[in-house]
């Protein structure tokens, strides 16, 4: 290794790329600065002050911008002399995989976070008019607590080994990326969900400034795109993360309740239920305090699950790495957590929640005279529901179902600060399936009667007059898929018999009825808010938003339960000339092409020939990559997509090596391992020591699965360096010395499998189509709410430009 | 209180009970051997270090035993079967399944790699010496 790079002549690294990197570094400093003058500057209302506080804030962002702008470059342009673009990136990487190595890791990826917050802090606050202190200073205490963990997180050190005589040297590449990380969904996928997590910011500053300022109604129209493009953003993102996983690791699946998953849901969907709650605010005046404690409650959720997943809390639970973070950093972190939670409950508990009080009084008084009934939700008759009523149960049913989530996350530290004596528990993916479902129902429900509800009060019966119609349609629907499941040419099956397992411990469930229950709440979702779509697409595209973004949640809810609940998975191992068959499907080996070895684009050919006849091709890839002294594979599924569902084959690198480490056996001796005996009958030697040709070897006796077999395998001496002999000991092994010890005569033997065992795995999974389509429907649903709702600019005195969006 | 808010307070503590009491009945405990011995839970997370000298693996099927050594050091024969894994960059594995006498059967194995950007930063720094 110390004399690895001794014939390249080592360059020093440019004066550009090291002063572009301190530059970066500068500017997350002066984003700190700037930040504490911006925080202070809002305790004055000056008018020249308050120019001031506008332009440093956004000195604040624009510089977060410029630092990450600069770490880009310096990824760009290769300057390995940077710890973190050394560690993640390489010359040969591609454009994108240089920009995507900026995200990779801890640091970069808290950069990123903070330019997204600044981006949305940047485009909103020209428009903040009167709440313009409260929600400056909200949203640079933001900015400033990502700043300060950045000073100490930097993406920009420099490698203190690379310091030769005082000069700063250019490693001659980098490390490169892990490449399970080398995929395009790594390059759009946290760029989207930093995009929606930033959003997140923008309700927490103006719930902050609502309560400071007293004006407790329009924040609301003024946050409300910002957190509808927000959450259709995250959104889409969460699911991208998922396509990620279901396209690259190989377990079949798009989403496993892992910490990281949950970290990101909990958010998504206290956001889901911010914008709902909105809803309800500008169209019936309600739900005022509610409304401003959730409005910071997506932000502080986040950072509590950044906290959880980064602080290494919970190491040893997720299959994720989680680096621990710089312990300043962390400390950073922690503190802001605390603060900004305790902080924003305070202030909810002793202004927000008693100025909502005044005001709801003061209202009462001022329209005594007027139509008391209207204001609170009455209509005609005082009994029954109205749509006030479903949107609180949904959104009641989808906080405890964030709630709930947020628990299961941490279960694992809770159940060590409980017994501090224990290592902890934590949640399996069927637990969180028994734990959710009925939050899951709680949503669907209400998320398909709503749109059929009015805001006056009205009985349950009148109103299920106008859905009934769609929901026998629905039931019908079910059934006719079920049927489907059973004509064969379609490509759909059941595992004839599955059961799934019930609430109770050993209680088990028949498959299929669970399936139509689950299955009929997405189509009767689905079916009413499309039915409403068209019916209001025709008056004026403004309503339809909503009803054509759940659609799409419907039809990815109904994607993901129909792909998992039926899904069927089969193992076996291939080798040369023996095809092995599960499932239905036949796989035979084609072709590898062993040349290729580390060539990334190399793949491992085999025919399959599925359940209904047809024969197809997959080529799953397989390529190796030295890792520090060792030699890693890897690997990528293979998908192959129908219309009706699809398959999806999941290969190992190649059993070669029998045992997993060498054995080491000395002359008479004799050794059982993996069921197999080795005995050492004596050492070979041909030819002259020194001289080429020459070979040293063993006599073996091999024996297994009650058969003996000799083999004399060696080593031979070619041009400077020893070559094993690798000789034929059976239709299943060859036997090869790696190396020998000249002291004790002893060997290191391995027993080779050849021709190799591939290990694959195949997956039925029906209907994912449905995740992407739902996926798609449903982003453009929330992006047309969110267009269609755009704040308009308010005026430092708090008016409006006459028109405002409608509901 | 109002009867709007009463009933919603009242499915809360319901729903979060039935969910707490689900989670905490069927929650898979991180154990020692020793602990193991006094639960019956079918369903536990072992921490295993691989004696990897004693890998076993059954040649066409997935089937794989191997011994190890629990957090105290307290030897245990592991036996997996389940999807295949790859145990060769594996130091140490969290097996979930359950202790039958001196056999803890698993069906799901979670390898713990050393942690990548640890390797990568321990690599880098190598090769800066590498580098002089």
């Amino acid at each position: 290794m110390e004399h690895d790079h001794g014939s390249q002549t080592l360059v020093e690294a440019p004066k550009w790329g090291n002063l572009l990197g301190q530059f970066g570094h500068g500017a997350v400093i002066w984003a700190l600065a700037a930040s504490i003058c911006v925080l202070l500057l809002c305790f004055t209302n000056h008018s020249a002050i308050s120019k001031l506080r506008r332009i440093l804030f956004y000195s604040v962002g624009i510089s977060l911008i410029a630092s990450f702008v600069a770490l880009l470059v310096l990824s760009v342009k290769d300057q390995f002399q940077f710890e973190y673009i050394f560690a993640h990136s390489e010359h040969a990487n591609p454009f994108a995989y240089k920009l995507s190595a900026i995200w990779t890791s801890q640091e970069g990826s808290f950069l990123l976070w903070a330019v997204t917050t600044s981006i949305w802090g940047i485009i909103t606050l020209h428009r903040s008019g009167a709440y313009e202190r409260g929600f400056t200073g909200a949203f640079v205490i933001v900015l400033g607590a990502l700043a300060a963990c950045l000073t100490f997180e930097t993406p920009f050190n420099t490698i203190k080994e690379a310091v030769v005589d005082g000069k700063l040297m250019l490693p001659p590449d980098g490390r490169g990326m892990v490449p399970t990380l080398q995929n395009y969904w790594l390059v759009i996928h946290p760029p989207t969900m930093f995009l929606g997590f930033g959003a997140l910011t923008v309700p927490f500053a103006y719930g902050v400034a609502a309560m400071l300022h007293g004006n407790l109604t329009d924040w609301v129209r003024q946050s409300r795109a910002v957190s509808l493009a927000g959450m259709s953003i995250l959104g889409l993102g969460i699911v991208m993360g998922g396509l990620w996983a279901y396209e690259s690791l190989g377990w079949g699946g798009f989403w496993a309740w892992d910490p990281v998953e949950n970290v990101s849901l909990v958010p998504w969907l206290m956001l889901v239920v911010l914008t709902h709650g909105m809803i309800v605010q500008m169209a019936r005046g309600q739900w005022k305090s509610v409304n401003l404690l959730l409005a910071g409650i997506p932000l502080l959720s986040f950072v509590y699950g950044t906290f959880l997943t980064r602080s290494g809390l919970l190491d040893g639970v997720s299959v994720h790495s989680f680096a621990k973070m710089d312990k300043n950093a962390l400390i950073i972190l922690r503190s802001f957590m605390a603060v900004s939670i305790f902080a924003y409950l305070g202030l909810y508990a002793f202004r927000g929640h008693k100025l909502v009080g005044r005001e709801n009084s003061s209202e009462l008084q001022s329209s005594a005279k007027s139509t008391k009934a209207d204001d609170q939700g009455g209509g005609t008759s005082p009994e029954g529901v109205n749509r006030t009523s479903f949107y609180q149960f949904g959104l009641l049913s989808m906080s405890l179902l964030a709630f709930v989530i947020a628990i299961g996350m941490s279960w694992p530290v809770i159940t060590v600060l409980m017994n501090p004596k224990s290592q902890g528990a934590s949640i399996s993916e069927a637990l969180y399936h028994k734990a959710v479902v009925w939050f899951f129902i709680g949503i669907m429900v209400p998320m398909a009667v709503a749109p059929y509800v009015s805001w006056k009060k009205e009985s349950l019966a009148s109103i299920s007059k106008r859905f009934w119609t769609i929901f026998n349609l629905s039931i019908a629907s079910v059934g006719l898929m079920l049927f489907a499941f059973k004509i064969p040419g379609l490509g759909l099956m059941i595992e004839p018999g599955a059961t799934l397992n019930g609430l109770f411990k050993d209680s088990k469930l028949p498959l299929q009825p669970v399936m139509a229950f689950l299955m009929l709440f997405c189509v009767f979702a689905g079916y009413t808010n499309l039915w409403r779509a068209i019916e209001i697409g025709r008056k004026s595209k403004i309503g339809i938003g909503p009803f054509v973004a759940h659609f799409g949640i419907a039809v990815l809810m109904g994607g993901l339960i129909i792909s998992r609940g039926f899904e069927q998975s089969v193992n076996f191992k291939v080798q040369e000339n023996r095809p092995e068959s599960g499932l239905g499907y036949t796989v035979s080996f084609k072709d590898y092409d062993p040349d290729r070895y580390y060539d990334r684009n190399n793949v491992v050919k085999f025919d399959v020939k599925a359940p209904n006849g047809e024969n197809f091709e997959i080529s799953p890839t397989l390529y190796y990559y030295q890792s520090g002294n060792s030699e890693k594979a890897q690997t990528w599924p293979f998908i192959k997509r129908t219309l009706t569902h699809d398959t999806y084959f999941f290969m190992q690198a190649p059993i070669v090596e029998f045992f997993e480490e060498p054995l080491t056996i000395k002359p008479g001796e004799t050794v059982t391992r993996n069921n197999v005996t080795v005995k050492f009958i004596r050492p070979t030697r041909k030819g002259q020591p020194g001289q080429p040709g020459a070979e040293f070897g063993a006599d073996l006796e091999i024996s297994y699965d009650g058969k003996t077999y000799f083999a004399s395998p060696a080593l031979k001496l070619g041009n400077g360096s020893l070559e094993p002999t690798i000789p034929k000991i059976s239709d299943d092994f060859r036997a090869v010395i790696t190396s020998m010890n000249a002291a004790d005569k002893s060997v290191q033997f391995q027993l080779l499998v050849s021709p190799p065992l591939y290990p694959v795995q195949i997956f039925y999974k029906p209907m994912t189509g449905l995740v992407w389509l739902g996926t798609g429907i449903f982003t453009l649903g929330g992006l047309l709410s969110a267009f269609y709702r755009r704040s308009k600019k308010m005026s430092a005195e708090g008016d409006f430009t006459p028109k405002t969006a409608t509901i | 209180m109002k009867k709007t808010v009463i009933l919603p307070v009242i499915i809360a503590i319901v729903a979060l009970g039935a969910a707490m009491a689900v989670f905490s009945s069927g929650a898979s405990p991180y154990v020692t051997l020793a602990e193991a011995r006094k639960i019956s839970s079918d369903r536990i997370n072992l921490g295993v270090e691989i004696d990897k000298t004693t890998i076993k693996t059954e040649l066409r099927s997935n089937v794989i035993e191997f011994d190890g050594k629990d957090k105290n050091g307290e030897k245990v024969h592991v036996k997996y079967i389940g999807d295949p894994v790859d145990l060769s960059q594996a130091e140490r594995v969290t097996c979930i399944g359950k202790l039958e006498g001196e056999l803890f059967v698993t069906d799901q194995m979670l390898i713990k790699c050393p942690s990548k950007y640890e390797e990568e930063k321990k690599a880098a720094a190598n090769e800066g010496k590498a580098s002089k």
